[in-house]
């Protein structure tokens, strides 16, 4: 009954909307739920919001090939054909491999910068339409079926299966990204626009529908953006009308006085019985047949205007249809979860107190183990919850303030491997160090200290922390970055490179 | 729980807050500080309807209990007061400002493009007008079932049938709502700084000078009240004279109300969101509506969300009601009751606002909301729901507010438009004019020949749109309509007036020119008459005017149908079905009277046409 329910749905939107058509029942079932996998980890540089918007904003200032770039990790390709009214045209939005983005919040904000840039956009409708071209872009990634038959040949001829769209996996986001953004020509212009009908595919809808809240507030936010752009089409479709009505009466106008002018014309041509009485006439009569012939082609033009304005209403009230059913369909699901009386459905589980619970390090099978911290129910082995910090090194962690400390991280454009402290309830960071730490250093605490392997200076050396993972001390001496690490009253022990220990007082660990 | 009541002041129910601290000589006047009482009210969310977009203007509710919304879907929305949908209706134009609804329970709404359209109980749409120009904010109901919209500078008068009666040009775009005063005219707010007063022809009373852009009417019994932008508060007289007028140093931001004889209102400076209030800018003003003066200082108001705009909204004006406002950073819904102020603190701030309230007459408070939402709360002690539901009798557990007086709000109109329900202004007798003067001495021979005169005359003043709605032409006909009948004049004990084709006539002019008020007379002539034939057409005449609130029609066509005999049944029987079919159109279902006849028509010995015809009438109704 679900299933023929989302085919009826999307066999009514394919319906309304020609460019949306060719979509199979089987590809609208494979739409689940699209969760992006972000990277989670210590930075060396955090770029503040404003920032991140100005990436967008720098690569909407387009040159005259239609390219905006930013430095050599973003860019966006514009290719726009006014011409085309059956397919799409694109703004094809690329993550180069120098790409630093690894958060889809990120992601979405330079987006945003862009479309505000680019298509004039408000702030709070650029993060929905940002967050929907994410959605439409992990739904149809690599799908290369999808985009043709959709597109312009002049987007397909630049788009790489191995690349189109957007991986839920950050780590698969950078040199590996062409983001379509559809374009179409904006109602009555020759201008592109975002198209919004078309983010807004079966799939993707389908998609949204599948997360505990139905998706219900990105899909109200942007169906406002849909009414907005109705409601201005509407308004444009209205003075265009009067218009093209004034015209008629003008031209209605002219052609009773085409009418008279030909009456008094021939009967002044009758009449003409001098050379330069008929010279006269002629001249009228040549005027008369220049004027019928500009009022025959303001005609032609008129009935072209005519037709474009009725193709256009059609248009309208096809799309007018086609909203209508996406706010019923909001309503009926909103009306679905008031109906349960309930909140959308929570995770399952109580916190650690309350039920018996332990802190468990799970560890992926891969050459460079990396582990995610989970709390375990200790009745069913159930995991309970999970930290969102899937990069921790070292196959350990340490109890420390109430929380648990672990090396973690990615050593790739601005992230680093380095401290992090979890929150024992959560499991979410809470401090983060920001200095780099060797991926399978120990750890020892003593007091508010602790201690680890450092870089500094492209050397690996033993360095001293704070509790909020400040770097307080360090020690100049080249260490093996998998040393164990011991202190003995006022000596702290480590091993050399070399593999030899070594004794050095804690008196000589110096500020950074 | 009794609702206190102490001394003459006026008493403020807070639950523990100490809100009024600063308000003592104000709540009274004689100086004695009132006490903040603990009612423990709380208002708690009943239901929540999912809609398909934003909500739009202010909710209304029927005679019923049906509430009505209109939603940037482009539905208009009907629901029962327990939050169920009874139906929906597509509009396909978007809908602007709020429904009003008809005493007939017809709901009026205006769309984006210029139109006014009506829609029937049931929720079938029955006609669309045609404005020309973007409708003016408000649509004002009368008793009469005539709908008054302006549409820039020109206000229409409609019958409940859509058909025009009259519009008349003004001398700019209306600013606010028309309102009705009944039996005396009409006052439109102007964007040019001026009220226009106008006759219930729409004919210029007078024009009064308002130093501002007027955008609220109040009227009373001896004066009226206006508020102009930007900071205006004044009262005239029903000549149009200014009694008082104030420039307040701040401007009115809330409805004007009148509770119990003073006049209440909002001032302040709106802050930077929208419907907030700039920081220590906001106060409530109580006012002596004789003189204009405050009663005692304004109370100062708190910075905040003032919550759908008006910080002081009553919908419809009157002496109670419901208002909403934010004192010290907490959100208040709270209402005006017949012994002072109930407020009860909100506590939970609509993420996307309020577009407009309603205080339903089931105990609920109706909220509008942005997000996509109607919601319902009750107002009721804080013991919880279960102790007494809204719109049920309480008895011991009786609140305060629930013992208050039902607040004269305006059920015809769910915010601007709003209908006066107080007292008649007391106004100079009436001139009558000539053509008035000619047609009642026409209608008042004894000449059957003379009074079908008057009628054609009438007639024909009508379709020149000379005549509207006029009580004075109405009054003609109706008189004509019962000629021989209600007024009989006996010469040697014989009726010398029993003019049947003079009741005819006048009741088929009445059917088209009748208003509500019409059909009063037209019952009691079908009871009353005697010749068949100008039953039908008396039937067919009330049924023309579109609507039956009270069912009294209904009630005279089962009577003279059921007690009449077979061969007058037989002659009645097509008149009759096409008369309930006309009146299931409007009201979009049929009376059970209406059903009776019909039964009996499809179960007994009629033609096979008259009984096809029962049948498809039957289906039509799900009988």
């Amino acid at each position: 009954m679900k299933n023929l329910r989302i085919f009826l749905t999307a066999l009514l939107v394919i319906s309304a909307f020609p460019l949306a058509a060719q979509v199979d029942r089987p590809e609208l079932e494979s739409a689940g739920e699209v969760q992006f996998q972000n990277y989670q980890g210590p930075h060396s540089r955090i770029d503040t919001v404003e920032e991140i918007i100005g990436i967008g904003t720098i690569l909407s200032r387009r040159d005259a090939s239609g390219e905006g770039r930013y430095f050599d990790k973003y860019r966006v390709v514009h290719v726009y054909d006014s011409q085309e009214t059956r397919l799409f045209s694109a703004d094809i939005f690329i993550l180069e491999p120098n790409a630093g983005v690894d958060h889809i919040d990120n992601l979405r904000r330079i987006l945003s910068g862009y479309l505000t840039g680019a298509y004039g956009y408000s702030a709070q409708d650029a993060a929905v339409l940002a967050r929907f071209i994410t959605y439409y872009n992990a739904i149809y990634r690599g799908n290369l079926n999808f985009f043709e038959g959709r597109y312009t040949p002049g987007v397909l001829s630049r788009l790489d299966a191995g690349r189109v769209g957007l991986s839920t996996q950050w780590s698969e986001w950078a040199g590996k990204t062409q983001m379509i953004i559809p374009l179409s020509r904006r109602p009555g212009q020759e201008e592109s626009r975002l198209d919004t009908d078309a983010l807004t595919s079966p799939e993707v809808v389908e998609s949204l529908r599948q997360e505990p809240d139905r998706g219900l507030d990105d899909r109200k936010a942007i169906t406002e953006i849909k009414e907005e752009e109705i409601q201005q089409e509407e308004q444009a479709l209205a003075q265009e009308r009067r218009e093209t009505e004034a015209r008629e009466a003008e031209t209605a106008r002219q052609q009773e006085e085409i009418r008279r002018r030909e009456e008094e014309v021939t009967a002044q041509e009758q009449a003409a019985q001098t050379p330069e009485q008929q010279t006269e006439a002629a001249g009228r009569r040549a005027q008369l047949e220049e004027d019928r012939a500009e009022l025959i082609q303001a005609r032609t033009d008129l009935a072209q205007d005519r037709r474009e304005l009725a193709r256009r209403e059609e248009q309208q009230d096809q799309r007018l249809e086609q909203i209508r059913r996406e706010r019923e369909q909001i309503a009926a699901d909103e009306q679905g979860i008031l109906s349960q009386g309930a909140a959308p459905s929570q995770p399952q589980g109580g916190t650690p107190g309350e039920r018996a619970a332990a802190p468990f390090l799970l560890l992926s099978d891969q050459a460079d183990v990396l582990g995610t911290l989970v709390m375990v129910d200790l009745t069913s082995g159930e995991v309970i919850r999970s930290s969102g910090l899937a990069t921790i090194r070292g196959s350990s962690y340490l109890a420390s303030q109430g929380g648990y400390l672990v090396i973690a991280g990615e050593e790739s454009g601005d992230r680093i491997i380095s401290l992090v402290r979890l929150n024992a309830e959560s499991l979410q960071i809470e401090e983060q160090g920001e200095v780099s730490v060797a991926p399978n250093s120990r750890l020892l605490v003593q007091g508010n200290d602790i201690y680890g392997c450092v870089r500094y200076q492209d050397r690996w050396i033993p360095g001293r922390f704070n509790q909020a993972l400040e770097l307080t001390g360090l020690l100049d001496q080249e260490m093996a970055p998998y040393s164990f690490l011991s202190l003995q009253g006022q000596n702290f022990l480590f091993q050399l490179p070399s593999g030899s220990v070594k004794v050095a007082p804690l008196s000589e660990f110096r500020a950074p | 729980m009794n609702f206190p009541k102490r001394g003459a002041g006026l008493f403020l129910f807070l639950l523990g807050f100490p809100v009024w601290s600063q308000a003592g000589s104000f709540f009274s006047p004689s100086g004695a500080r009132s006490e903040a009482e603990i009612l423990g009210l709380k208002p708690g969310l009943l239901w929540q309807a999912a809609t398909g977009g934003a909500l739009l203007g202010a909710p209304a509710a029927g005679e019923d209990g049906s509430i009505y919304c209109l939603s940037e879907d482009r539905y208009l929305y009907a629901l029962d007061p327990s939050g169920r949908v009874k139906w929906k209706h597509y509009l396909r134009t978007l809908p602007l400002g709020n429904p009003s609804v008809g005493p007939d329970g017809s709901v009026y709404l205006t769309l984006a493009r210029g139109e006014l359209a009506a829609v029937n109980p049931s929720g079938q749409e029955i006609w669309r007008f045609d404005l020309g120009a973007p409708p003016a904010p408000g649509t004002a109901v009368s008793d009469e079932g005539l709908i008054y919209q302006g549409a820039q500078a020109r206000l229409f008068c409609l019958d409940n049938r859509g058909r025009r009666r009259w519009q008349t040009e003004l001398e700019a775009p209306l600013s606010g709502a028309a309102v009705i005063v009944p039996s005396w005219g009409l006052l439109c707010p102007l964007e040019n700084r001026r009220l226009a007063a106008l006759d219930l022809r729409g004919r210029r009373r007078w024009t009064l000078d308002t130093e501002g852009i007027p955008d609220q009417v109040l009227p009373d019994s001896e004066r009226f009240y206006y508020s102009a932008r930007p900071q205006t508060v004044a009262a005239a007289s029903w000549q149009g004279e200014i009694l008082w007028r104030r420039s307040l140093p701040r401007p009115v931001l809330s409805g004007l109300l009148l509770i119990q004889g003073r006049l209440w209102f909002i001032t302040g400076q709106a802050g930077a969101g929208a419907g907030t209030l700039a920081a220590g800018e906001g106060r409530l003003h109580v006012v002596d509506p004789a003189t204009g003066e405050d009663l005692a200082a304004p109370v100062p108001l708190t910075a905040g969300e003032l919550f759908a705009g008006p910080a002081l909204d009553q919908p419809g004006g009157g002496e109670a009601g419901p208002f909403c406002l934010t004192l010290r950073g907490e959100l208040f819904r709270g209402e005006f009751t017949g012994g002072g102020i109930s407020l009860f603190p909100e506590g939970l701030l609509e993420s996307g606002g309020v577009s407009g309230v309603l205080l339903h007459p089931g105990g609920l408070w109706i909220e509008n909301c942005r997000d996509w939402r109607i919601k319902a709360f009750a107002l009721r002690p804080a013991a919880g729901p279960d102790e007494s539901p809204p719109g049920e009798a309480a008895g011991e557990g009786k609140t305060g507010l629930e013992k208050t007086a039902t607040p004269r709000w305006n059920q015809r109109s769910g915010g601007p438009g709003r209908r006066w329900a107080g007292e008649w202004p007391a106004d100079s007798p009436r001139i009558p004019g000539n053509d008035e003067l000619v047609l009642r001495t026409l209608a008042g021979t004894n000449s059957s020949e003379i009074q079908l005169e008057a009628i054609r005359q009438i007639r024909r003043g009508f379709r020149e749109e000379k005549y509207g709605g006029e009580d004075w032409v109405l009054e003609i006909l109706e008189g004509l309509a019962g000629e021989g009948l209600l007024n009989p004049r006996r010469e040697n004990g014989r009726i010398v007036n029993d003019f049947s084709e003079v009741r005819r006539a006048a009741g088929t002019l009445l059917g088209e020119m009748g208003t509500f008020r019409s059909l009063g007379v037209l019952g009691t002539v079908l009871l009353r008459e005697r010749e068949t034939s100008v039953r039908q057409t008396l039937a067919l005449a009330a049924a023309r005017i579109g609507g039956d609130p009270g069912g009294g029609i209904h009630r005279a066509l089962n009577r003279t149908f059921l007690d009449a005999s077979l061969e007058e049944r037989r002659t009645l029987a097509a008149a009759y079905l096409e008369a309930l079919a006309l009146f299931a159109r409007y009201s979009g279902s049929l009376n059970p009277l209406g059903l009776e006849i019909i039964s009996e028509i499809f179960r007994g010995d009629y033609s096979r046409e008259l009984k096809a015809k029962a049948l498809s009438l039957l289906s039509r109704s799900g009988a």
